[in-house]
């Protein structure tokens, strides 16, 4: 009973493999250009490192985001089309649940990863095998961060943070007491242990209806239009 | 190697198609042209959230129609290149996983390949003669290639600035009415008289290139010379006669090139193929000039996974394969 877990909405393409609930090993590579190359040759070594075939895989669990538009559609799509074609069960994580589940359990955990170049996502729950959310997924402007953390902090005190350098910077001045962890990437063993409770637990996505979690709509420029700047 | 499936999410159009050799089993296409209408043009990041969706139901549906299980496919074909790469991508990382899956090799396909197969899609019997000259005109090329055999193309000439679907996707969004603007002027050309004004054709002596951006600039000037609004027989000729103007010029360079080629047999292929005055003319003027000309049906002119399929059956028989560290290009050129 293998779970192939794939990670890919940062710059680092993530492989990890649980059999019967224990984590096999993970990966983590520079993606550069080549992502879905790089997943798969991730996925290869995996697999042969513990000999095992592809046949040996029954599902396969995928961050669904939020994070970088391009990475979270070809890793939702290597999950898809790999639960399509080997008949696999397929769960859904988001980036935030990856992110929260590696954290120490029961302590408030802010999540923040990097959105655009003025925005965070940002998320807070409580580190469970299945992380709990103390408040919505976000997407928040630099400029009101402030007030997003004013509303939402669950206690002043004894708080944790899991999250990306530039994620840290901005929040840290804000929110001093803050334990924090730094990440590059949300970690491919999150995604696998959230998979797999969720996947013992009976939670499936169908391949043909599994979309990514964008937390932001496409941004649109008409044809024949400029966006114009004073 | 006997059944190929073919992935194409290079634009705007989800697509997968099964083949038996060269016959076509099935070939599915799910259109975003109603999602982008509004917007008034391809929006690329919508574009790929689409695919992203429809993939899956779509391959789904041609393995259906053919009435074959996944497990059958014994190559895959997919276009990696050239169009919009957060589009490409999606259709690529389809591509790769189903190579891991089913463990069957893959070949990346170019766009126009696709396109350049596409004139023999529906005569799977026949050989492919060799040489002949294909005429690529979409929203993205305006291209005469000299085809000598499988993958090795030579090309002739190319637009110098708009491709000729791109002018008729401008002029459409400036008369209003609407997108994709190519059948909607074929429409309106219908009911107008092609004399009613005369617009400039870039002949550009000596060569095989052609250029569109100043017919697009003499549209844009008479049109806003005219008294407003735009009568509907106005609209009419206006169409009649940008169209007639293109078309002239499209017809009369290829018949010239397939003529100072020596070739006895022209291929018309991409999205503006499909126009209706483009295939008269072209068809009389090869008639008279002794030249066999082919011009794909409607389903196969624009985008589809058919062609790339088709294209590729024949790299994967050559023995061609790629590896997972196949990328997907916005631009490359095709010889």
């Amino acid at each position: 009973m293998y779970l192939l877990a794939l990670e890919s909405t940062a710059n680092l393409a993530g492989v990890a493999l649980v059999h019967s609930g224990k984590l096999m090993g993970a990966v983590q590579i520079a993606h550069g250009q080549n992502l879905s190359g790089n997943l798969l040759h991730a996925t290869e070594w995996l697999l042969n490192r513990h000999g095992l075939s592809r046949e040996a895989i029954r599902a396969v669990a995928v961050d669904v985001g939020p994070g970088a538009f391009t990475g979270l559609k070809i890793g939702v799509m290597i999950a898809k089309t790999l639960a399509h074609a080997l008949n696999l069960d397929l769960v859904g994580v988001s980036a935030f649940e990856a992110c929260a589940c590696v954290m120490p359990e029961g302590t408030p955990t802010l999540v923040a990863l990097p959105a655009r170049r003025d925005a965070l996502y940002v998320q807070w729950l409580l580190p469970k095998p299945i992380p709990e959310p103390l408040s919505q997924p976000a997407m928040v402007l630099q400029h009101a961060l402030s007030a997003w953390l004013e509303q939402t902090t669950p206690a002043r005190e004894g708080c944790q943070a899991i999250g990306s350098p530039r994620a840290r910077g901005w929040l840290e001045p804000l929110m001093p007491a803050l334990r924090w962890r730094m990440i590059e990437a949300p970690p491919p063993e999150g995604v696998a242990q959230v998979g797999w409770v969720r996947w013992q637990a009976g939670e499936r996505t169908s391949p043909f209806q599994m979309v990514p979690f964008y937390l932001q709509p496409p941004s649109i420029t008409p044809p024949g239009t400029r966006a114009r700047t004073p | 190697m006997d059944w190929v499936l073919g992935i194409e999410t290079s634009c705007d159009e989800t697509s997968a198609a099964v083949l038996q050799g060269r016959y076509v089993r099935s070939s599915v296409v799910a259109s975003q042209a109603d999602l982008h209408a509004r917007w008034g043009g391809v929006v690329p990041e919508a574009a790929a959230r689409q695919h992203v969706e429809r993939m899956n139901p779509v391959l789904q549906q041609a393995l259906d129609e053919a009435g074959i299980p996944l497990a059958r496919i014994e190559g895959i074909a997919v276009t990696n290149r050239p169009g919009l790469v957060g589009a490409l991508v999606v259709g690529l990382a389809c591509a790769k996983a189903l190579a891991f899956a089913l463990n069957i090799p893959f070949v990346g396909v170019h766009h126009l390949e696709g396109h350049l197969y596409s004139a023999f899609l529906t005569e799977p019997e026949r050989p492919i003669p060799f040489p002949h000259l294909a005429m690529i005109v979409s929203g993205g090329h305006t291209e005469l290639v000299k085809v000598h055999g499988h993958g090795d193309y030579q090309l002739l000439g190319h637009t110098l600035d708009d491709a000729a679907g791109e002018a008729f996707d401008k002029v459409a969004r400036l008369l209003e009415l609407g997108y994709p603007g190519g059948p909607a002027i074929d429409r309106w050309a219908k009911r107008g008289d092609p004399n009613a004004f005369r617009f400039p054709r870039a002949w550009l002596e000596g060569t095989h290139h052609f250029s569109f951006s100043g017919l697009k600039t003499a549209v844009l000037r008479t049109v806003e010379a005219l008294p407003k609004p735009l009568s509907e027989q106005t609209l009419a000729d206006l169409c009649a006669s940008f169209q007639q103007a293109v078309v002239e010029v499209l017809v009369r360079k290829a018949v010239r090139a397939a003529q100072a080629e020596g070739v006895s047999v022209l291929t018309v292929v991409g999205g503006v193929a499909a126009n209706s005055a483009l295939q008269t003319q072209i068809r009389e003027a090869c008639h008279e000039a002794g030249i066999e000309v082919l011009i794909p049906p409607p389903r196969y002119c624009t985008d589809n996974a058919a062609m790339i399929a088709l294209a590729g059956w024949f790299r994967l028989k050559r023995g061609e394969r790629d590896d997972y560290d196949l990328d997907a290009c916005a631009s490359a050129p095709l010889a």
